[in-house]
Protein backbone atom coordinates (compact mmCIF):
# COMPACT_ATOMS: atom_id res chain seq x y z
CA UNK A 1 0.00 0.00 0.00
CA UNK A 2 2.11 2.76 -0.96
CA UNK A 3 1.23 6.52 0.58
CA UNK A 4 -1.08 5.05 2.38
CA UNK A 5 -3.94 4.74 -0.12
CA UNK A 6 -5.28 1.21 -0.54
CA UNK A 7 -6.54 1.83 -3.82
CA UNK A 8 -3.54 1.92 -5.98
CA UNK A 9 -3.74 -1.11 -7.59
CA UNK A 10 -6.93 0.68 -9.67
CA UNK A 11 -5.03 2.93 -12.16
CA UNK A 12 -3.64 0.19 -14.12
CA UNK A 13 -7.81 -1.05 -14.86
CA UNK A 14 -8.92 -0.34 -19.02
CA UNK A 15 -11.45 2.58 -18.66
CA UNK A 16 -15.21 1.16 -18.99
CA UNK A 17 -16.36 1.12 -22.90
CA UNK A 18 -19.99 1.76 -23.81
CA UNK A 19 -22.41 3.38 -21.35
CA UNK A 20 -23.20 2.53 -17.76
CA UNK A 21 -25.65 -1.20 -17.59
CA UNK A 22 -27.72 -1.78 -14.62
CA UNK A 23 -25.88 -4.10 -13.91
CA UNK A 24 -22.65 -2.78 -14.20
CA UNK A 25 -20.86 -2.44 -10.58
CA UNK A 26 -18.02 0.20 -9.37
CA UNK A 27 -16.45 -0.83 -6.37
CA UNK A 28 -16.50 1.73 -4.08
CA UNK A 29 -14.01 1.51 -0.66
CA UNK A 30 -15.08 2.93 2.53
CA UNK A 31 -13.00 4.21 5.44
CA UNK A 32 -14.34 3.77 9.26
CA UNK A 33 -11.81 3.72 12.07
CA UNK A 34 -9.31 3.62 9.91
CA UNK A 35 -10.27 0.28 8.32
CA UNK A 36 -11.20 0.14 4.49
CA UNK A 37 -14.51 -1.95 3.63
CA UNK A 38 -15.36 -2.73 -0.09
CA UNK A 39 -18.50 -2.70 -1.34
CA UNK A 40 -19.88 -2.78 -4.85
CA UNK A 41 -22.53 -0.01 -6.52
CA UNK A 42 -24.91 -1.19 -8.91
CA UNK A 43 -25.18 0.73 -12.20
CA UNK A 44 -28.94 0.90 -11.48
CA UNK A 45 -28.24 2.79 -8.38
CA UNK A 46 -26.69 5.42 -9.77
CA UNK A 47 -28.93 5.56 -12.82
CA UNK A 48 -31.72 5.88 -9.95
CA UNK A 49 -29.62 8.37 -8.55
CA UNK A 50 -29.24 10.74 -11.24
CA UNK A 51 -32.30 10.42 -12.79
CA UNK A 52 -34.06 11.75 -9.34
CA UNK A 53 -34.47 9.04 -6.90
CA UNK A 54 -35.53 5.75 -8.30
CA UNK A 55 -38.19 7.03 -10.61
CA UNK A 56 -37.90 7.50 -14.42
CA UNK A 57 -41.19 9.14 -14.74
CA UNK A 58 -42.66 10.82 -16.55
CA UNK A 59 -40.49 9.61 -19.58
CA UNK A 60 -40.22 12.19 -22.30
CA UNK A 61 -41.13 10.14 -25.21
CA UNK A 62 -40.81 13.71 -27.25
CA UNK A 63 -40.94 17.72 -27.73
CA UNK A 64 -40.40 19.71 -30.49
CA UNK A 65 -40.37 23.97 -29.54
CA UNK A 66 -40.15 25.23 -33.61
CA UNK A 67 -42.89 25.57 -35.94
CA UNK A 68 -43.75 22.63 -37.99
CA UNK A 69 -45.47 22.20 -41.19
CA UNK A 70 -48.24 25.17 -42.13
CA UNK A 71 -51.37 24.40 -43.23
CA UNK A 72 -52.82 24.62 -46.76
CA UNK A 73 -55.98 26.23 -47.88
CA UNK A 74 -58.15 24.83 -45.24
CA UNK A 75 -56.73 21.59 -45.71
CA UNK A 76 -55.92 19.81 -42.30
CA UNK A 77 -52.41 19.48 -42.00
CA UNK A 78 -49.67 17.73 -40.21
CA UNK A 79 -47.76 19.79 -38.04
CA UNK A 80 -45.53 17.61 -36.38
CA UNK A 81 -46.20 14.07 -35.16
CA UNK A 82 -44.12 11.12 -33.02
CA UNK A 83 -43.80 7.90 -33.34
CA UNK A 84 -44.50 5.93 -30.12
CA UNK A 85 -42.36 2.96 -30.71
CA UNK A 86 -44.63 -0.64 -29.99
CA UNK A 87 -44.17 -1.80 -26.76
CA UNK A 88 -43.69 1.61 -25.27
CA UNK A 89 -46.76 1.52 -23.10
CA UNK A 90 -47.98 -1.61 -20.68
CA UNK A 91 -51.29 -2.21 -19.79
CA UNK A 92 -51.25 0.54 -16.99
CA UNK A 93 -50.16 3.53 -18.15
CA UNK A 94 -50.69 7.12 -18.87
CA UNK A 95 -49.69 9.04 -21.82
CA UNK A 96 -49.35 12.95 -21.80
CA UNK A 97 -49.69 15.23 -24.77
CA UNK A 98 -49.51 18.97 -25.17
CA UNK A 99 -49.67 21.10 -27.91
CA UNK A 100 -49.59 25.01 -28.43
CA UNK A 101 -51.72 26.04 -31.60
CA UNK A 102 -50.24 28.98 -33.50
CA UNK A 103 -51.63 31.61 -35.97
CA UNK A 104 -48.49 32.15 -38.43
CA UNK A 105 -50.46 34.87 -40.09
CA UNK A 106 -54.02 36.12 -40.93
CA UNK A 107 -56.68 36.84 -38.64
CA UNK A 108 -59.44 36.00 -40.65
CA UNK A 109 -61.36 33.00 -39.14
CA UNK A 110 -60.85 30.19 -36.70
CA UNK A 111 -58.35 27.50 -36.70
CA UNK A 112 -58.95 24.23 -35.44
CA UNK A 113 -56.60 21.63 -33.25
CA UNK A 114 -56.97 18.12 -33.48
CA UNK A 115 -54.79 14.95 -32.33
CA UNK A 116 -54.86 11.70 -34.52
CA UNK A 117 -53.37 8.51 -33.56
CA UNK A 118 -52.02 5.92 -36.72
CA UNK A 119 -49.83 3.23 -37.32
CA UNK A 120 -48.31 4.81 -40.34
CA UNK A 121 -47.17 8.81 -39.97
CA UNK A 122 -50.71 9.61 -42.35
CA UNK A 123 -53.80 11.19 -41.98
CA UNK A 124 -54.93 8.71 -44.31
CA UNK A 125 -56.91 6.36 -42.47
CA UNK A 126 -55.75 7.91 -38.68
CA UNK A 127 -58.25 7.96 -35.91
CA UNK A 128 -59.42 10.70 -34.61
CA UNK A 129 -59.53 11.81 -30.65
CA UNK A 130 -62.36 13.26 -30.97
CA UNK A 131 -62.00 16.85 -29.71
CA UNK A 132 -61.55 19.81 -31.50
CA UNK A 133 -60.01 22.91 -30.22
CA UNK A 134 -60.73 26.09 -31.43
CA UNK A 135 -59.23 29.59 -31.93
CA UNK A 136 -60.98 32.11 -32.56
CA UNK A 137 -59.88 34.98 -35.47
CA UNK A 138 -58.60 37.32 -32.43
CA UNK A 139 -56.45 34.55 -30.90
CA UNK A 140 -52.86 33.64 -31.73
CA UNK A 141 -51.52 30.78 -29.40
CA UNK A 142 -53.76 28.35 -28.05
CA UNK A 143 -52.39 25.99 -25.63
CA UNK A 144 -53.75 22.41 -25.30
CA UNK A 145 -53.13 19.19 -22.71
CA UNK A 146 -54.46 15.71 -22.40
CA UNK A 147 -53.93 13.01 -20.08
CA UNK A 148 -54.88 9.44 -21.32
CA UNK A 149 -55.31 6.39 -18.94
CA UNK A 150 -54.10 3.66 -20.92
CA UNK A 151 -55.60 0.09 -20.13
CA UNK A 152 -53.61 -2.21 -22.75
CA UNK A 153 -56.81 -1.38 -25.09
CA UNK A 154 -58.40 1.83 -25.16
CA UNK A 155 -56.86 5.23 -24.44
CA UNK A 156 -59.21 7.53 -22.09
CA UNK A 157 -59.00 11.10 -22.03
CA UNK A 158 -61.58 14.28 -21.45
CA UNK A 159 -63.49 14.70 -24.59
CA UNK A 160 -64.80 18.64 -24.29
CA UNK A 161 -63.17 21.18 -26.53
CA UNK A 162 -61.67 22.90 -23.52
CA UNK A 163 -58.22 23.51 -24.22
CA UNK A 164 -57.01 21.57 -20.87
CA UNK A 165 -58.45 18.71 -18.96
CA UNK A 166 -58.06 19.97 -15.30
CA UNK A 167 -62.04 19.92 -15.46
CA UNK A 168 -65.40 17.35 -15.38
CA UNK A 169 -66.91 16.31 -17.92
CA UNK A 170 -67.50 13.13 -20.42
CA UNK A 171 -64.42 11.00 -21.59
CA UNK A 172 -63.66 9.78 -24.99
CA UNK A 173 -62.13 6.26 -26.02
CA UNK A 174 -59.98 5.77 -29.06
CA UNK A 175 -58.81 2.18 -29.75
CA UNK A 176 -54.68 2.00 -29.00
CA UNK A 177 -52.81 -0.91 -29.85
CA UNK A 178 -49.74 -0.88 -28.31
CA UNK A 179 -47.94 -3.94 -29.86
CA UNK A 180 -47.36 -1.88 -33.04
CA UNK A 181 -45.57 1.45 -33.88
CA UNK A 182 -48.18 4.19 -33.42
CA UNK A 183 -47.87 7.90 -34.53
CA UNK A 184 -49.34 10.40 -32.38
CA UNK A 185 -50.25 13.43 -34.96
CA UNK A 186 -50.94 16.70 -34.09
CA UNK A 187 -52.75 19.08 -36.76
CA UNK A 188 -54.22 22.29 -37.61
CA UNK A 189 -56.71 23.58 -40.01
CA UNK A 190 -58.30 27.10 -40.88
CA UNK A 191 -61.56 28.06 -41.57
CA UNK A 192 -60.59 30.16 -43.81
CA UNK A 193 -57.96 29.93 -46.80
CA UNK A 194 -56.60 33.57 -46.02
CA UNK A 195 -55.39 32.01 -42.85
CA UNK A 196 -52.32 30.23 -42.17
CA UNK A 197 -51.50 28.00 -38.77
CA UNK A 198 -48.49 25.89 -37.30
CA UNK A 199 -47.70 24.28 -34.17
CA UNK A 200 -44.93 25.57 -32.62
CA UNK A 201 -44.66 23.46 -28.97
CA UNK A 202 -45.17 19.42 -28.70
CA UNK A 203 -44.52 17.14 -25.58
CA UNK A 204 -45.22 13.78 -25.17
CA UNK A 205 -44.74 12.09 -21.95
CA UNK A 206 -45.05 8.62 -20.44
CA UNK A 207 -45.78 7.35 -17.31
CA UNK A 208 -44.76 3.48 -17.67
CA UNK B 1 -65.78 26.48 -43.46
CA UNK B 2 -69.04 24.81 -42.88
CA UNK B 3 -68.64 21.22 -42.18
CA UNK B 4 -71.37 19.44 -43.64
CA UNK B 5 -72.97 15.91 -42.49
CA UNK B 6 -73.40 13.12 -45.29
CA UNK B 7 -75.76 9.72 -44.37
CA UNK B 8 -74.72 6.78 -46.11
CA UNK B 9 -77.32 4.88 -47.20
CA UNK B 10 -75.80 2.19 -49.19
CA UNK B 11 -72.62 1.71 -47.82
CA UNK B 12 -72.16 0.04 -43.89
CA UNK B 13 -68.80 -1.14 -44.33
CA UNK B 14 -65.12 -0.20 -45.31
CA UNK B 15 -61.92 -1.24 -45.87
CA UNK B 16 -58.69 0.44 -44.89
CA UNK B 17 -55.44 -1.89 -45.29
CA UNK B 18 -57.28 -4.98 -44.48
CA UNK B 19 -58.76 -3.44 -41.44
CA UNK B 20 -63.08 -3.57 -41.80
CA UNK B 21 -64.61 -0.61 -40.63
CA UNK B 22 -68.38 -0.46 -40.05
CA UNK B 23 -70.29 2.90 -40.18
CA UNK B 24 -72.06 3.58 -37.00
CA UNK B 25 -73.08 7.64 -37.16
CA UNK B 26 -72.93 10.35 -39.82
CA UNK B 27 -70.30 11.53 -42.10
CA UNK B 28 -68.48 14.60 -41.69
CA UNK B 29 -66.85 16.49 -44.38
CA UNK B 30 -63.86 18.52 -42.62
CA UNK B 31 -62.10 19.96 -45.93
CA UNK B 32 -62.06 19.59 -49.91
CA UNK B 33 -60.83 16.44 -49.75
CA UNK B 34 -61.20 14.59 -46.59
CA UNK B 35 -64.15 13.80 -44.29
CA UNK B 36 -64.37 11.85 -41.07
CA UNK B 37 -66.32 9.20 -41.01
CA UNK B 38 -67.53 7.73 -37.82
CA UNK B 39 -67.45 3.70 -37.20
CA UNK B 40 -67.21 0.90 -34.72
CA UNK B 41 -63.43 1.82 -34.27
CA UNK B 42 -63.79 5.51 -33.99
CA UNK B 43 -63.67 8.78 -36.09
CA UNK B 44 -61.60 7.66 -39.02
CA UNK B 45 -60.00 10.27 -41.81
CA UNK B 46 -60.75 9.07 -44.96
CA UNK B 47 -58.92 11.65 -47.84
CA UNK B 48 -59.32 11.42 -51.85
CA UNK B 49 -56.28 9.44 -52.14
CA UNK B 50 -58.39 6.43 -50.98
CA UNK B 51 -60.31 4.45 -53.22
CA UNK B 52 -63.41 4.86 -50.58
CA UNK B 53 -63.44 8.28 -50.47
CA UNK B 54 -65.62 8.57 -53.44
CA UNK B 55 -68.29 5.86 -52.58
CA UNK B 56 -68.45 7.23 -49.22
CA UNK B 57 -69.01 10.83 -50.37
CA UNK B 58 -71.50 9.76 -52.49
CA UNK B 59 -73.20 8.37 -50.15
Amino acid sequence: MANGWWGDWRPSLPAHTGDLQPTDLIECTSMSGGVPTNTAITGQQIIDAASGGGSNNPKLLGFSGILGTNTTGTTITICHSLLIPANTLGTNNILQLIFRMYRVSGAVGQLYGRIYFNTTNSLTGATLFNTNFTMNNGHQTGYVERNFSYNGTNLTSYSNAAFSDYTTGNIVNVAFNRSVDNYVIFTMQCQNIADVANINLFKVFAYV
Amino acid sequence: MSLTLIYSKSLLMFSINGIEYTITGPIEVVSDTQIHVETDKGIILVDDTMEIYKELING
